[in-house]
């Protein structure tokens, strides 16, 4: 069946702290409001989330308007997360550890906590290049922890473009350097539960024996979308262009406005780099937002080999 | 008579937009049996459902068994009673068959 555009957006991850700033809880309120209103399904809660006084009252009101919540924390901001709150899943960021910035005790304690508190916590790590190379240990790491569930999301621009360097995104060497090293995936991921955004990382995790689920090709500005610490909305976390706010405006209204119409037409333009490229109708050019950041709609995916 | 339900544990919305747009096409009498109006995600997958599909998926809130869907189908739609009920039962059972709908 068509995938046609959708009235607004299904899945949305939500910053809410941008170093010391954080909206105050009644703007808060707002925007939670515009996202209960527009029917949204997922909603996940990132970067600061945990610390901020109203993340609780943000939470049970997103869930009884309907809203599945998910919430990432550090692992030092598990002791700040409340049992009662009614989320879908509890994810713990393992990149300070892939960073070698925090130790495994202390994820495993997070871990420890997290259950403790009732949840079924889960890890999730942003596969940036400098972190391929340690992959493997933190799937090892999973199972020592009894953690079943492990989630390499996507690589989120900063809103201004100011906190990514190209140099950040793995290239298509250190995809293949990983694929080596990796072995057998399917020994690599035994117990565990992967979920992968970026279409070359699934490649060579799944090595083609495991189900990629929901993929149409790029979501953004249709059922994906990104809110950042002002209350601003973005077609996804890697796609830097500001659709409008949600402070001045619904989010029915900003997904009729032309620029989300614009995103949709350049995502739907077949990229000059993948014309002819036998794997198109998989991928889609994959990630159009790092590939509009970083160059212009007519690239490939930053991560892409070539054509196939 | 059984009522049939939904499964409380997938999400679901019906797209208005997209709604109107499908009532304007078939107005234009074009085909609309593979335009979603309805999207749902099972198991972190999104489906969708045609208009017909859509309307029968939004009146199984388990207050009518197939026969009341059928029936208010009926007042809504110019088709013959036994191809209705023919094409409801068997939307109905394939969704029955997923664990989507169940009688309640
Ligand atoms: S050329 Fe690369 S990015 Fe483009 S469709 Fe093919 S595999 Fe995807």
């Amino acid at each position: 069946m068509r995938l046609d555009l959708l009235d607004t957006p299904l899945r949305v991850t939500w910053e809410f702290c941008s170093g010391e700033f954080c909206l105050p809880a009644d703007k808060l309120r707002h925007v939670a409001g515009r996202l209960t209103e527009a029917g949204v399904f997922f909603v996940t809660l990132q970067k600061g989330a945990p610390r901020h006084p109203a993340t609780g009252e943000i939470i049970a009101m997103l869930s009884a308007g309907g809203v599945r919540v998910s919430l990432i924390a550090q692992p030092a901001e598990l002791s700040l997360v409340e049992s009662n709150w009614p989320l879908q899943e509890l994810f713990i960021d393992a990149g300070g550890w892939l960073d070698g910035a925090s130790a495994q005790e202390e994820l495993g304690a997070a871990a420890q906590i997290g259950r403790e508190k009732g949840f079924s916590p889960a890890f999730l790590a942003v596969p940036l290049a400098s972190r391929l190379a340690r992959l493997p240990q933190l799937f090892a790491l999973c199972r020592e922890h009894d953690v079943g569930r492990l989630k390499l999301p996507n690589i989120s621009v900063d809103g201004n473009l100011g906190d990514l360097e190209r140099g950040k995104l793995p290239t298509a060497e250190e995809l293949f350097d990983l694929r080596k090293k990796i072995g057998d995936a399917a020994e690599s991921r035994r117990g565990l539960e992967l979920e992968v955004h970026d279409l070359f990382l699934w490649e060579i995790l799944s090595r083609g024996d495991a189900e990629r689920g929901e993929f149409g090709g790029c979501q953004a500005a249709n059922s994906l979308a990104h809110i950042d610490a002002q209350g601003d909305i973005f077609p996804c976390s890697s796609w830097p262009l500001r659709l409008g706010s949600l402070c001045e405006t619904s989010l029915e209204a900003i997904w009729q406005n032309e620029r989300r119409y614009r995103i949709r037409r350049d995502i739907e333009h077949l990229p000059a780099g993948c014309a002819g490229c036998s794997d198109y109708a998989l991928c889609i050019g994959g990630c159009r937002g790092l590939a509009v950041s970083f160059s212009d709609r007519d690239a490939r995916d930053p991560g892409c080999a070539g054509r196939r | 008579m059984k009522k049939l339900a939904r499964d409380p544990q997938i999400v679901w919305r019906n797209e208005k937009r997209r709604e109107e747009e499908i009532l304007a096409a078939l107005e234009r009498g074009e085909d609309v049996g593979d335009r979603g109006s309805v999207i749902l995600i099972v198991g972190g997958t999104m489906h969708q459902l045609n208009l017909v599909g859509g309307y029968i998926w939004n009146l199984c809130d388990g207050s009518r068994s197939l026969d009341d869907v059928v029936e208010t189908l009926a007042s809504e739609f110019d088709v013959h009673d036994e191809v209705l009920r023919h094409d409801v039962e068997a939307f109905v059972n394939d969704l029955v068959g997923r664990g989507w709908l169940r009688y309640a």
